[in-house]
């Protein structure tokens, strides 16, 4: 299997200029994926993630949202450099991404099976014709475990676990090199979420795709990825891989409080366990470490001076905890 | 849908009951006999009260009504107390210009303002965006009369480019069917703006972007059918209000329509002309608001499998 570095973010930044105020939304994110790699992207609600799955694809919101620095590589290509020609090609065909509510992601106008064909007449680059992309959406509804006589139907005669399939269908219908999945299982219930993660997880082995899978769900991360960031306030405040941060031997007092008191990797329902205190405010964050306010083990110099990264092999912890003994990089 | 159709139509009936009934009764309820119109001034009031006898004017309100009610479903709304020509042949001879009026009025609504809002909406904020919902603020505050009459005195009176009245060539037809519109159309390209702004923002156009579709086909394709829906419903409801309209405009114009029949029939106290333009009016809003319906059972699939 060919595992080259597939994207690389470096430095990211990204800020969303309203009338009122600018929402610094991502604050130098550095991430890494290999081609066959699975990402678990976790963090509370306002950590950015979503921001981070939108900045790969070029879709912030026009005007508003906006990359500021840094870098995304994907497959050899700048992505914060492509044009929107560029960026076409790669959407729907290269990477796909299936958003976070799947009752709303469906157009309600048009018949399921046009909307899945969709992605494969704007990218027929093996010119195929239209009874082949009629044949693709039929095998691609079989994939999802829908029968193919339904693609006719339109979305608000399907139930919500069977859009969420048609969802997954549409993303994996060009084969992408990268699929971003945000939180693809939390309008679900937990029998058809089971079914679903098992299900993305078959067609990633079978097509060699890469994942990057976005959710708050610690127990969802432990059953199927390669590799943990955490998010905090737009940064990426723990990385390495699933081993690294799950063996407990040394995590950022943010992730131990997302481990809560569950103390293992045997135990496959860990949840997130509430953290006192809320995210701060990203349009005025504070000085220092960013988790300061809320971090049980805060120190003086956390206050004033932003912790760097402490690196032990492929683990990396932004804390300034491990920062005054160990292994300092940047 | 056949079976949809069937049951609005079966709707109808009672709604026309509704309308004629109140008619009948506003109509009975105001002075004058037929006698009198009739025959004159100078007929005695035994001529009058035997003639009246003989229309029926003395019967029972509900036997009056009972009788009108029976003759209108053959077809037939009684004869004209003024030059005793049936009334159902009246209407038709008047009827073309006012079809004519109206068919044009909503074109030019839906040609103008649905492309006008989408514009707008796409170049939100543009110089394009704010000059046409500027001129639209402008255009649904005048009343309908208003508009006429100032269109009359620019393009016929001061221009001298097209006739003020008239209804013989399609010439006469252009201000009427502006001035009909204008308020329209200013009502609807503001409703297309907004919903189409609104839509943009939906995750199903997300999902489109996230596909590769360029923005143009993220706007044909994805963004105006559900654009549509609620503009509409909006639109039927204005059709209604645009044939009301057409009175007024008939009447601004000199255009020989079923408004001017009926204005001059409630001039002449002619209670038969009244009660079948009211008639036949009230049916055409029926057939334009099922017409409608229809329609949106096409735009919205979840209508139409319901
Ligand atoms: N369109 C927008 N305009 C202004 N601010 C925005 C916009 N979208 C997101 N934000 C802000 O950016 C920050 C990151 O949001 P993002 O959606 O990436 O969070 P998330 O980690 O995906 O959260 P969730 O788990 O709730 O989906 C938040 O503070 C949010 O309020
Ligand atoms: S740097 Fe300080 S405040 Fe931040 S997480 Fe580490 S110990 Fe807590
Ligand atoms: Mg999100």
């Amino acid at each position: 299997m060919d595992n080259h570095m597939l994207l690389e973010l470096k430095d990211l930044e990204v800020v969303y200029q309203t009338d009122f105020e600018n929402v610094y939304a991502l604050n130098k994110v550095t991430l890494s994926l290999n081609a066959g790699e699975t990402l678990g992207l976790v963090g509370e609600t306002g950590a950015g993630k979503t921001t981070t799955a939108l900045s790969i694809l070029k879709l912030l919101p026009k005007n508003i949202g906006k990359i500021t620095g840094g870098s995304i590589m994907f497959d050899g290509v700048d992505i914060v450099k492509a044009t929107e020609g560029e960026m076409r090609k790669i959407r729907g065909n290269k990477i796909s991404m299936i958003f976070q509510d799947p009752m709303t992601s469906l157009n309600p106008v048009i018949p399921v099976g046009e909307q899945i064909a969709e992605s494969l007449e704007l990218h027929n680059t093996q010119g195929r014709t239209a009874a082949e992309i009629e044949q693709r959406v039929d095998q691609m509804l079989e994939l999802v475990g829908i029968s193919p006589n339904r693609k006719t139907d339109f979305p608000h005669q399907f139930s919500g676990g069977m859009k969420q399939r048609v969802v997954i269908a549409i993303a994996l219908a060009c084969d992408p090199a990268l699929l971003i999945a945000d939180e693809p299982t939390t309008a679900l219930d937990v029998t058809i979420q089971a079914q679903v993660l098992a299900m993305m997880g078959e067609l990633k082995e079978k097509l060699n795709t890469s994942l990057i899978l976005i959710t708050h769900d610690l127990g969802i991360v432990a059953q199927i990825c390669d590799k943990v960031a955490v998010m905090y306030a737009g940064e990426i405040i723990e990385s390495g891989t699933m081993e690294d941060v799950f063996s407990r031997i040394e995590n950022h007092p943010y992730t131990v409080g997302l481990f809560g008191s569950i103390p293992n990797l045997e135990v496959s329902t860990l949840r997130l366990a509430p953290i006192n205190g809320l995210m701060p405010d990203p349009t005025d964050l504070p000085k220092g470490c960013k988790f300061h306010p809320r971090c049980p083990k805060c120190m003086d110099i956390c206050k004033t001076e932003s912790p760097r990264v402490y690196e032990t092999g492929t683990h990396q912890i932004m804390c300034h905890l491990f920062t005054q003994e160990g292994n300092v990089i940047q | 849908m056949i079976k949809y159709i069937i049951k609005r139509l079966i709707m109808m009936i009672p709604v026309m009951l509704g309308i004629t009934l109140l008619v009948f009764t506003i109509m009975s309820l105001s002075p004058g006999d037929p006698g009198t119109l009739i025959l004159g001034p100078m007929a005695t009031q035994e001529e009058i009260d035997a003639k009246n006898q003989e229309l029926g004017f003395y019967d029972p309100f509900f036997v009056k009504y009972f009788d009108f009610v029976i003759n209108a479903v053959q077809g037939d709304l009684g004869t004209s107390w003024y030059n005793n020509q049936p009334v159902t042949r009246e209407i038709m001879n008047r009827f073309p210009v006012t079809f004519k009026l109206t068919i044009y009025s909503i074109l030019l609504t839906v040609i103008v303002s649905i492309p006008l809002g989408t514009i707008a909406a796409l170049k939100q904020y543009s110089i394009i965006d704010n000059v046409s919902m500027l001129l639209a603020l402008f255009l649904a505050s005048m009343p309908v009369f208003w508009l006429g009459l100032m269109l009359i005195i620019i393009f016929a009176l001061n221009l001298d480019i097209l006739p003020a009245t008239g209804n013989e060539n399609w010439k006469n037809f252009i201000l009427p069917t502006i001035a009909l519109a204008g308020s329209v159309i200013a009502v609807i390209s503001r409703m297309t703006r907004v919903t189409m702004i609104e839509v943009l923002h939906m995750d199903y156009i997300r999902t489109a972007r996230a596909k590769g579709a360029t923005e143009g086909r993220v706007v044909r394709k994805h963004a105006i059918q559900n654009t549509l829906i609620p503009v509409v419903t909006v639109l039927g409801v204005n059709l209604g209000i645009m044939l009301g309209g057409t009175v007024l405009i008939e009447q601004v114009f000199g255009m020989a329509g079923i408004g001017t029949l009926m204005i001059n029939a409630i001039r002449t106290k002619d209670i038969p002309l009244v009660m079948g333009s009211v008639t036949f009016l009230a049916l055409c809003f029926s057939i334009i608001n099922l017409l409608v319906d229809i329609s949106y059972g096409f735009i919205d699939p979840r209508i139409k499998t319901e």
